[in-house]
């Protein structure tokens, strides 16, 4: 567990009603990369963290930020 | 030159999982290969140790060939070294293949060190050496199968 990053992760997909599954699809990755990244089990990379913020076209520091 | 065609991240984490049962399998064999040497009398659990490598004996090499159709759905690096492209799959290879690596440089060590000991024959024994190595190498194996399995298993029901 990242005890220093927060995600929105979880906000963002029910705002645009979409699964973890539909949003690993979508960019490429799988729903369990999505799930350890979401409950803050995983670190993404820089590259997944701005396709995730690219895909809900917000920056990506609306979609990370250090606690 | 690699294959690109149909790698998903799904083909990836089913020849992770797959590779991970491989492991805990062989753990099993080897385990019981060991501990068979120290009941060489026809008893009952002589006659289950035998009976516990045969069905592992045989698990591992049903589960090895299915692993071998992923060959043409990984790329050839992923296939025989265990790196993927999707992150989380490539995290709890290299997790649990760090790991193992600690376990076998560590026993690895012990053995080599003191494996001709009179004081380490004398504590390992009724085992001999060679039994003591296919131990640890079990102890290796299942940790690198655990480690897979119990983390792809971890937010199974996270949606």
């Amino acid at each position: 567990m990242n005890e220093e990053l927060d995600n929105h992760i979880h906000k963002l997909r029910l705002q645009h009603k979409i699964s973890q599954q539909e949003l690993a699809d979508a960019i490429g990755v799988s729903r369990k990369t999505i799930s350890t990244v979401e409950t803050g089990r995983f670190t993404p990379s820089v590259v997944i963290a701005l396709k995730i913020a690219a895909h809900f076209n917000i920056p990506v520091e609306q979609v990370f930020a250090l606690k | 030159m690699e294959n690109t065609v149909l790698i998903t991240p799904e083909t990836e984490q089913q020849y992770l999982t797959y590779t991970g049962k491989i492991s805990v399998v062989f753990a099993v064999f080897l385990l019981a290969t060991a501990l068979s040497s120290l009941d060489t009398e026809e008893t009952v659990v002589s006659w289950g140790l035998g009976l516990i490598t045969l069905i592992s004996a045989v698990s591992a090499f049903v589960i090895s060939l299915k692993s071998m159709k992923f060959s043409k759905h990984t790329t050839r690096l992923g296939f025989w070294t265990l790196k993927f492209n999707d992150e989380y799959v490539d995290y709890v290879s290299a997790l649990s293949l760090r790991t193992t690596c600690h376990v076998m440089l560590f026993g690895g060590l012990v053995l080599a060190y003191f494996g001709d000991d009179k004081w380490f024959i004398q504590l390992i024994a009724p085992l001999s050496l060679s039994s003591m190595i296919q131990i640890l190498l079990s102890i290796a194996l299942l940790t690198h199968g655990l480690l897979i399995m119990t983390k792809m298993r971890e937010d199974e029901a996270d949606e």
